[in-house]
């Protein structure tokens, strides 16, 4: 009985001398950490702060009454989400077991707290399930699921700006940002990788220049820039801050995807190009039916982990005044009635966007893996 | 060429032909090349005109003269460069009394400083990481997974903001840190000993110093003859130091609020070098690993077959073709870094961004400030870039000679 | 390569049609947009803070913003908040994405001098003031010889510590700088700063909100004073003298008994000044481009300055801020809250 873990932990742990060394500190350490921070979270910490608060954090200065437009919003991205992963694998029973128990964890939180909420979150949870599962395993539905994420782009948007576009805040205003970045950089960068292989050597030498450019200053300065140069240039149109943290971080972003897709482009084969000539194809039509898709394909699990260094650098926003997610949490805390729960706010920050984080990252390995299995 | 010599043989009618073609696409090439560079420069202009129209309308001056102005607030740390009397610039601590481009000088100051030590720190992480990743130990092997993964999907500005209030502000303070030989370990920062010279601070004795630290690195990095050279002439100049002085160490002395002597790193610069330099760690793991990868399974098993222990076949076989091929990425993480350090500013470390904030706040000269801070940041990039690109061709050209 | 020409041009010609001069007072836009676009901050409690419980701005700064889009538009609701931080605020103004901004802001030359704005009356005097630990010992400035300070970024208090340190010869005090007072107070907490300052009404607020306010000392020292005002765009004189008329309105009102309360009493008061104060017929509205009623509709949204002070920072509120003795007391009880002469 005792055999086999003593087996595994001598391979694993107490291999050699070294490794022994390193298990005895390593480990000790590791447990005293776990400990002391489940102690505090389960005794010193007040988390009372977090549900009072919470609405400001999801959704920051958005009106309150018009919070169920924002719930609506959410329900399409988690709706798109599912078709998304539906297109990359299927909806298997495990998968259903977790959704079930997330459905039943919230459930179980909502009997204590809002029920509109918890009604919400389920319906989140069973559309993103559905989605899932309907893309998984029909063809029809997967052929809608383009123009359905067009579609429901626009839905978002026609949902969520008659408040003003001025009023996005907290989590909500990190995704759209992150979901309209990441979408807008996505052609401006495939044009500026195709620029950087332009036949006209000026062509070459812009792209280049701008790229370079791009990913040589911080995005918090070409954000402020932007923000400060676009009313000097236009003093009739009045352009949201909003407006202008996308444009901004669309313009930097562009010169990275630019980047993601070149190196994408690189590795299709030049013969194929060759061949396509020879066929005598447009120029254009090889580009776009031969070389781009080949390269896109390549270069997904990238362009995923760019979507995730989006969100993680929205935080960035603040230096604009706008109050995304991180924000909403320092504005809690400015109130001077909760100095003393720094650390419960920024635990709760820190694990949202873990969260987020985890399941982008784990999109993307499952892509690559995807990927992988299908080019062989 | 081929394609020329190819039609040399075709009848003379239509060589002409082509020849005729050839030049009338290379005028249309040249045309619409002559095109986009017109249009370009005019979008260029037009934006400039538009912006200093814009400008002008508002009231605001652009101008780049306020640079001279006095800066009348003080930086918590950072050298500057100043010219008077003595032989020529030197580095000096800022002060009010200071212009604003001194200011801009030790913005860029404390900037470098945390980039060039981030570099190296998170090089050499970041390689343990990606090769812990690999470890036969267990734990070693998750806990470097966990870190890098923690790392990654989080937003480094939060990053920044733990390892600054619950980490390095936790530390003891001043009057009751851990001292150790000197060396202080307290939330007001972390002070170590530091050797000095004591003696003649004239043109000699700086040549004589540079000389010094110029061996001794000769010796610790050159791998051929030079070695000895360098080591002797180390040597030499020592000794033509002591003659003129002599080397001290100085010891950093507590008092009621700070510690003063030796060298210390502010609790500011500490928790943004931990900050950058986990989360550069964990992109460069993730490059090495991918790296490591990429390698055959057969180099693990040949090596492994003539009876070279693991940690051999890492130093010896795996990481030395591992560098060869990881370096361009090395160098766009290096960027990624040399940028972040512009995220001090959420804990009042004084880089360049932070200063040109407070002087814009001052002044009210955001745009030509933004300029500044934007072609510093461009310069170093470039530096970055050539630097790394002058490595990556010697290694490949080291690697291809073999 | 067509499609690459088309597009400039296109884009060129959409510059050109955007870039067409624009010189009108603030004043007519504001109208003519029926939106105010009012910068404020929103995490300073008491001046301009979004209230996390019920989603809604509130603060002294915020009830000016309500009181100005009252009297220029005739409705308070017709604000729009525009969040501006210490770094961005001027910037805001000077592009004109913002048409006034109440950010309590020092008012000092040369903010007027270097950048192109003109400050408003002073709504809110302040002076700099320092905070330190009970437990440091340290009883008076004099004391902090040597210890590091630390205070907002892009705050005037930057430049007052940099000369006060020199006025007294220190040379190892060091100045840290954070971009909110947040992050200020856990420096001060736990010990990086010696002493935290910034403007006395955030440090009664921070002290007096904390788990421990016995643990904190202000000290008795005032570094310099710090009066707060709005500003808008330079060379705007009519934009400019509406919005100081309808701030000095709000002093006058105190001064002259009129509250939110008593308003529609007023309106039927028999005084001749009062009547033309509160445009009951002619007002002093037109001359600057005003309706004649600004005043009444500015003290019907926020009330007079006294109650919007009270409401914001009174001794009631959690920034315990009594205005007996200041000079944000009204002139009559000896304060410096001074409307100019209205007949």
């Amino acid at each position: 009985m005792i055999a086999k873990p003593l087996k595994w932990s001598h391979h694993n742990l107490f291999g050699k001398p070294f490794d022994v060394l390193l298990s005895l500190t390593v480990i000790p350490a590791v447990i005293w950490m776990a400990f002391e921070a489940l102690r505090w979270a389960l005794t010193v910490a007040q988390w009372d702060i977090i549900p009072r608060s919470i609405r400001v954090l999801m959704i920051g200065i958005f009106p309150a009454d018009q919070a169920w437009r924002a719930w609506t919003a959410a329900l399409i991205i988690t709706a798109l989400l599912g078709a998304g992963l539906g297109c990359v694998f299927a909806l298997r029973r495990h998968h259903g077991l977790v959704l079930a128990l997330c459905a039943l964890a919230c459930l179980a939180a909502g009997f204590v707290r809002d029920p509109v909420a918890v009604g919400f979150a389920m319906a989140g949870l069973a559309l993103f399930g559905g989605t899932w599962f309907a893309s998984s395993h029909s063809t029809v539905a997967r052929r809608l699921v383009l123009p359905g994420a067009a579609v429901g782009l626009i839905a978002i948007f026609a949902v969520i700006a008659p408040p003003g576009v001025g009023l996005w805040g907290g989590l909500l205003l990190s995704i759209l940002l992150t979901l309209v970045t990441s979408i807008v950089s996505l052609p401006i960068g495939i044009l500026l990788a195709f620029g950087r292989r332009s036949r006209f050597s000026s062509v070459r030498w812009i792209c280049t220049a701008y790229i370079e450019v791009m990913r040589s200053v911080p995005l918090i300065l070409v954000i402020y820039w932007i923000w400060i140069i676009m009313p000097v240039l236009t003093p009739q149109l009045s352009i949201a801050d909003v407006a202008r943290g996308m444009i901004g971080f669309t313009i930097f972003y562009s010169a990275y995807v630019a980047e993601y897709v070149r190196s994408g482009l690189q590795a299709v084969p030049r013969g194929q190009v060759e061949a396509a000539r020879s066929l005598g194809m447009a120029e254009f039509d090889i580009n776009r039916s031969i070389v781009l898709p080949q390269a896109l394909r390549v270069v997904v699990p990238a362009l995923v982990g760019n979507v995730l260094d989006i969100f993680n650098a929205a935080p960035l926003v603040f230096i604009i005044g706008l109050t995304d997610f991180l924000r909403a949490g320092q504005m809690i805390l400015a109130n001077p009635e909760y100095s003393n729960r720094t650390y419960e706010v920024y635990a709760f920050l820190f694990l949202t966007y873990f969260l987020i984080g985890s399941v982008i990252t784990f999109v993307a390995r499952k892509l690559e893996a995807h990927l992988a299995r299908g080019s062989r | 060429m081929a394609l020329e010599q190819a039609n040399a043989g075709v009848a003379r009618s239509d060589a002409a032909s082509i020849v005729a073609r050839r030049r009338r696409n290379r005028v249309k090439y040249q045309a619409t090349q002559l095109a986009i560079v017109v249009v370009a420069i005019a979008l260029v202009l037009l934006l400039g005109m538009l912006v200093n129209s814009g400008l002008a309308q508002r009231g605001i001056n652009f101008t780049f003269t306020f640079l001279w102005n006095s800066a009348g607030f003080d930086i918590s740390e950072g050298k500057t460069v100043v010219f008077d009397q003595s032989i020529g610039p030197r580095l000096t601590d800022f002060t009010a009394d200071l212009n604003l481009a001194q200011a801009f000088v030790a913005g860029l100051f404390n900037t470098l400083k945390v980039a060039i030590l981030g570099i190296v720190l998170s090089t050499v992480l970041g390689t343990l990481f990606g090769v812990g990743r690999l470890s036969t130990n267990w734990v070693v092997r998750n806990l470097c997974f966990w870190v890098v993964e923690f790392v990654r999907n989080t937003p480094l500005l939060i990053q920044i903001v733990f390892w600054y209030f619950a980490v390095v502000l936790q530390f003891p303070a001043i009057a009751s840190a851990a001292k150790f030989h000197g060396v202080i370990i307290s939330q007001q920062g972390l002070y170590l000993p530091t050797l000095t010279w004591q003696g003649a601070g004239d043109a000699v004795a700086l040549v004589l110093l540079t000389a010094c630290v110029v061996a001794i690195v000769g010796t610790i990095f050159d791998r051929g003859r030079a070695r000895w050279l360098c080591c002797a002439v180390a040597v030499v100049v020592f000794a033509l130091m002591l003659g003129k002085g002599t080397i001290a160490v100085d010891f950093p002395m507590a008092s009621k609020f700070k510690a003063s002597g030796g060298t210390s790193i502010s609790p500011e610069m500490a928790a943004l070098l931990l900050g950058i330099v986990f989360n550069s760690a964990s992109y460069i793991a993730e490059i090495v690993r991918g790296a490591i990868d990429t390698l055959p399974k057969g180099q693990w098993e040949a090596a492994a077959a003539l009876g070279l222990s693991r940690r051999d076949i890492v130093n010896d076989i795996i990481l030395p073709q591992v560098f060869r091929v990881v370096l361009p990425s090395f160098g766009n993480q290096y960027i990624s870094l040399t940028k972040n350090t512009a995220l001090g500013i959420a804990i009042g470390y004084p880089d360049l961004f932070n200063i040109y904030g407070t002087v814009a706040n001052q002044t009210g000269h955001s745009l030509e400030g933004i300029i500044i801070v934007m072609l510093a940041y461009l310069v170093i990039s470039w530096i970055i870039s050539a630097i790394v690109g002058a490595i990556d061709h010697r290694l490949n050209a080291v690697g291809a000679a073999r | 390569m067509t499609l690459l020409k088309i597009l400039t041009a296109g884009f060129l010609a959409g510059l050109a049609f955007v870039a067409t001069e624009a010189s009108a007072s603030v004043l007519d836009t504001v109208k003519q947009r029926g939106v105010l676009n009012c910068g404020t901050d929103n995490t300073a409690p008491g001046f301009g803070y979004l209230n996390t419980a019920t989603g809604k701005m509130e603060g002294l700064d915020v009830d000016f913003c309500k009181a100005i889009a009252a009297g220029v538009l005739g409705d308070a609701s017709k604000v729009k908040f525009v969040t501006v931080t210490d770094k961005s605020r001027f910037d805001a103004v000077l592009t004109g994405q913002v048409d006034v901004v109440f950010a309590h802001t020092t008012m000092k030359p040369a903010r007027e001098s270097a950048i192109a704005i003109d400050f408003l009356p002073i709504n809110f005097y302040d002076g700099t003031g320092i905070m330190v630990k009970v437990a440091s010992g340290a009883k008076q400035f004099a004391d902090l010889d040597g210890a590091t300070f630390c205070t907002t970024q892009g705050s005037a208090t930057e430049t007052v510590l940099s000369s006060a340190f020199k006025a007294r010869g220190w040379k190892d005090s060091k100045v840290l700088t954070y971009e909110n007072l947040e992050k200020l107070f856990a420096a001060l907490n736990s010990g990086r700063c010696n002493a935290m300052s910034t403007d006395r009404s955030a440090l009664a607020a921070w002290a007096g909100n904390s788990a421990k306010p016995a643990d904190y000392l202000i000290l008795p020292d005032t570094l310099d004073k710090s009066p707060f005002a709005g500003f808008v765009v330079a060379n705007d004189s009519r934009w400019r003298n509406a919005l100081r008329w309808i701030s000095y309105g709000l002093f006058q009102a105190e001064e002259s008994g009129v509250t939110q309360a008593n308003l529609e009493e007023k309106l039927k008061s028999n005084d001749p000044f009062i009547q033309k104060f509160l445009g009951v017929g002619a007002g002093f509205g037109k001359d600057f481009g005003l309706p004649d009623d600004f005043n009444a509709q500015a003290i019907k949204a926020v009330g007079n300055y006294g109650e919007l002070y009270d409401r914001n920072l009174g001794p009631k509120t959690k920034m315990f801020l009594d205005r007996k003795g200041t000079p944000n007391a009204p002139w009559t009880e000896g304060g410096a809250i001074y409307s100019p002469l209205w007949n």
